[in-house]
């Protein structure tokens, strides 16, 4: 086997227990917010996500963005959403970032326009995230385009998708994964993890499957920033469950003491889903709070080196 | 099974009438056109006299059983206690079975006119309307001539056989002469039967019948009264228009949620327009509570003078 | 059926301008089954616009018509002759049917009096939903009769999306998930291993991306 460009794609390659974390672009043109959270992460994660137009809120354009984080010697994973972007603009974006050296990708769908700041914007959604799986695959393994003609070259991509337990209908989040495999995911970033037994139970149907041996999957932890933030999420997220038991927690502590409860609480999450067979990684989102990542990293012992 | 059928069992409950008249009293359709036959005592000498064999069962007959807008109060108001809503029943349904012609105050489709869209069906709050063989068909039984149908009709092809006034044309031509008579008119008042009538009959009938500032007409149900009604209205010239109506819960026929939610847009439109919405107003009001009626209407009168004539130039 | 709603009555009048005259054209066809453009709707709008302009101290005339179907030329023929002795069509038919007017309608102003918002079906009385898309390339057969591309507000060909929630779509206002209503129809035929079957890229090009459609049928020329 050829030697992989991804770094992500080598330390998952190799049987390490891999970390990501997302770092949301700002909405301005300002550079040095990214350089910075590129100082905070860098030597604690395997690679960084790159949040593509996050909830619908325009930002800074995440292929952009990662170039920036990479120049300061970040690895990234690039995302693309599906909602903004036509077949056309999402395969020019992919030769775009595999030019700049950008070589992992994550499909998604893309929230809906509805929750960001223009509701008034016309959806794209030519293609959904396992048909971009698909196409994206397609490129690199066939070099061709999804119309059909030749890639002078191909685009050398780890390539990655969503999934989340807690969704609805569960039922079908098992056979949801396995069209995703089946479509070329080859690893996988889980939503948000705060009931574990929820997760143990979708894992439970992954593995009865095979799907662990397929595709890498890393769970998505979020530290919670505070008491308010685990209640926003709690009843304001479509697709978030977040036990009773964490907010007790969250309520039980003191307002100032409430950060630390909350690195404390993904911490000791992390040490749990370690103990699951076929969790292959972790992915953190601390959302605007990049700072927590190191420590998370470091008192869940996985100091990367 | 007898001549007259389940009509038979009732000739003693009959005698119990002892004519007292105060039926009349309560009785929208009486009330309108004055004639003994139209008042439930009328009705009820004449189911006598077809048990008796002096009447012969006729459409005519079968006609008058009909109409009835089904508010009971001749019931509760009888002295004697005859049940009349179910003898009206047994009477309504020997005459469909016997096979007169029969429309009633039911409500009825103009079936050239029916464009099938079936939204009187679905919103009928007695499941009376349905669609069979290609055409919208009234059950006669069950229909209560509250006429909720009436408005929902975008092709105008529903009418309620004889309105005792009202119906969209009476109450609109009533508006008409209203304020082409009276130099000081000023508003109408459509008030919902069920909620306001009794307190209108007992309290103060006369003053407010000889009001030639405010017209105060009968709507059977409010959810009858469309917004076409309501914008005639204020083109003769009235300066507001009040709408009564029963409290929602009590309301049997969901019209006073429908009056509200046509009204309610209604008042958006007029904000739009440029009148101020204070001039239309709708106001729950229970049944027999007189005071809130009078009160309600003579709040609203003393608003709307203060707001004044809806003219070129004035207030709007 | 097209569904459709009236407009706000102020950019009505804000259209209408000065227009002295104005013939209201209501359509027979879906506008009034779904209440929005029939003959009652024609009276109440004429009799909005009439009071509208006497609270501006404005006179207006105002014609009154309701057509068999705005969406054909025969059925405008009489009333474009009427429309002569007026400055301004005000259609309440749907998109397509203002349209026709306007074509036929020489050098007379047309106006829609509607906003035209989906093709669907009546849910409940008084409550209308959208259900097709018109994409001119029918996926039904693969989704258990539930269209992915109306009812996935993303019109996820391979949903649902991680927004599903007890049976809801991520957007809110109690609006169904397309994709939750798909798998329980597939469950409930006995279809739903065709779950797994991956939808491949549609091809928009029978929908309006490409471009105006036409629809022809040469055994009826």
């Amino acid at each position: 086997m050829s030697p992989v460009k991804s770094n992500l794609q080598a330390v998952l390659q190799a049987g390490k227990f891999a970390v990501t974390a997302e770092a949301g672009p700002p909405r301005g043109v300002r550079p040095e917010v990214l350089r910075d959270k590129a100082r905070i992460l860098k030597g604690w994660v395997d690679a960084c996500n790159v949040t593509d137009n996050q909830t619908s809120v325009v930002r800074l354009c995440s292929l952009a963005a990662c170039k920036i984080l990479q120049d300061e010697g970040q690895e990234t994973v690039m995302q693309m959403v599906c909602r903004d972007r036509n077949r056309i603009a999402a395969q020019s974006d992919i030769l775009g970032a595999a030019a700049l050296g950008i070589h992992n990708l994550l499909c998604l769908s893309g929230d809906h326009q509805v929750f960001g700041d223009h509701p008034q914007a016309k959806n794209v959604f030519d293609i959904d995230s396992i048909q971009l799986l698909n196409i994206a695959t397609r490129m690199r393994d066939e070099s061709k385009f999804a119309g059909g003609k030749d890639i002078d070259g191909a685009p050398d991509l780890f390539i990655g998708a969503s999934a989340n337990p807690f969704a609805d209908p569960f039922k079908i989040q098992v056979p949801r994964l396995a069209k995703k495999v089946a479509a070329g995911a080859q690893f996988i970033q889980t939503q948000s993890i705060f009931d574990l037994e929820k997760f143990k139970e979708w894992m439970n149907g992954v593995r009865d499957r095979g799907l662990h041996e397929q595709t890498a999957i890393l769970a998505g932890i979020t530290p919670i920033k505070s008491l308010r933030m685990a209640e926003y999420m709690a009843t304001n997220v479509a697709g978030m469950d977040v036990p009773d038991a964490i907010l007790e927690r969250m309520r039980g502590v003191d307002k100032k003491e409430q950060k630390q409860e909350g690195i404390k609480i993904a911490v000791e999450t992390i040490q749990q889903l370690r103990e699951v067979e076929g969790v292959r990684g972790i992915h953190i989102m601390a959302i605007e709070w990049e700072e927590a990542v190191p420590e998370i990293v470091q008192q869940a012992g996985l100091v990367r080196g | 099974m007898t001549r007259l059928a389940k009509l038979e069992q009732w000739k003693g409950t009959l005698n119990k009438c002892i004519r007292c008249g105060y039926c009349y009293e309560h009785c929208q359709i009486y009330k309108s056109s004055r004639w003994e036959i139209d008042s439930p005592r009328g009705k009820l000498i004449l189911l006598y006299g077809l048990l008796s064999g002096e009447v012969e069962p006729s459409d005519y007959v079968a006609n008058k059983l009909f109409e009835c807008f089904h508010c009971n109060r001749c019931q509760k108001a009888c002295s004697s206690g005859v049940p009349i809503q179910e003898v009206y029943a047994d009477a309504r349904e020997f005459f469909l079975e016997a096979g007169f012609d029969v429309v009633g105050t039911t409500s009825q489709t103009n079936h050239d006119l029916c464009a099938r869209c079936l939204n009187c069906v679905r919103m009928c709050p007695h499941e009376a309307r349905s669609f069979i063989d290609g055409k919208i068909v009234t059950d006669r039984l069950k229909c209560q001539s509250c006429g909720s149908c009436l408005d929902i009709c975008s092709e105008k092809a529903i009418t309620i056989g004889r309105g005792f006034g009202t119906n969209p044309d009476e109450l609109q031509q009533a508006v008409k002469s209203f304020f082409s008579q009276n130099r000081n008119a000023k508003a109408v008042v459509f008030s919902c039967s069920w909620s306001t009538y009794p307190g209108f009959q007992t309290a103060s009938f006369g003053e407010q019948e000889d009001d030639p500032e405010a017209l105060t007409l009968i709507t059977v149900c409010s959810g009858r009264l469309g917004a076409h009604t309501v914008l005639e209205t204020l083109l003769q010239g009235a300066w507001g228009v009040l709408i009564c109506c029963c409290p929602e819960k009590d309301c049997e026929h969901g019209g006073s949620r429908r009056a509200k939610a046509r009204i309610g847009t209604l008042l958006k439109t007029l904000e739009q327009i440029g009148i101020d919405p204070r001039r239309v107003q709708i106001s729950e009001v229970a049944q027999g509570n007189t005071k809130l009626f009078s009160d309600t209407r003579q709040r609203f009168m003393e608003e709307i003078r203060r707001l004044g004539p809806l003219q070129a130039g004035g207030s709007l | 059926m097209i569904l459709a709603e009236l407009k706000p009555i102020e950019e009505i009048l804000s259209y209408l301008g000065g227009a002295e005259r104005v013939l209201l054209v209501g359509c027979h066809g879906c506008v009034t089954v779904c209440g929005a453009g029939g003959q009652k709707e024609v009276d109440l709008l004429a009799d909005t616009l009439e009071l509208a302009l006497k609270a501006r101290s404005q006179t207006i005339k105002i014609g009154k018509r309701t057509l068999e179907r705005q969406c054909d030329a025969e059925f405008l023929t009489e009333m474009l002759q009427e429309a002569k002795q007026f400055d301004v069509i005000l259609s309440l038919a749907c998109g397509a049917g203002v349209q026709l007017v306007a074509e036929k309608a020489g050098s007379l102003r047309v106006l829609p009096a509607l906003n035209t918002t989906s093709i669907g079906v009546a849910e409940q009385k008084g409550q209308w939903g959208e259900r097709c898309q018109a994409c001119g390339d029918c996926k039904l057969p693969l989704t258990g009769g539930i269209c992915p591309v109306t009812r996935c507000s993303k019109s996820l060909l391979n949903g649902p999306c991680g927004g599903s929630s007890q049976g809801l779509c991520e957007i809110g206002n109690g609006t169904p998930c397309g994709w939750q209503l798909i798998i329980d129809r597939l469950e409930a035929t006995g279809c739903l291993d065709q779950y797994e079957t991956i939808l491949e890229p549609a091809d928009w090009s029978s929908a309006r991306d490409g471009g105006p459609r036409k629809l022809i049928r040469e055994d009826l020329k």
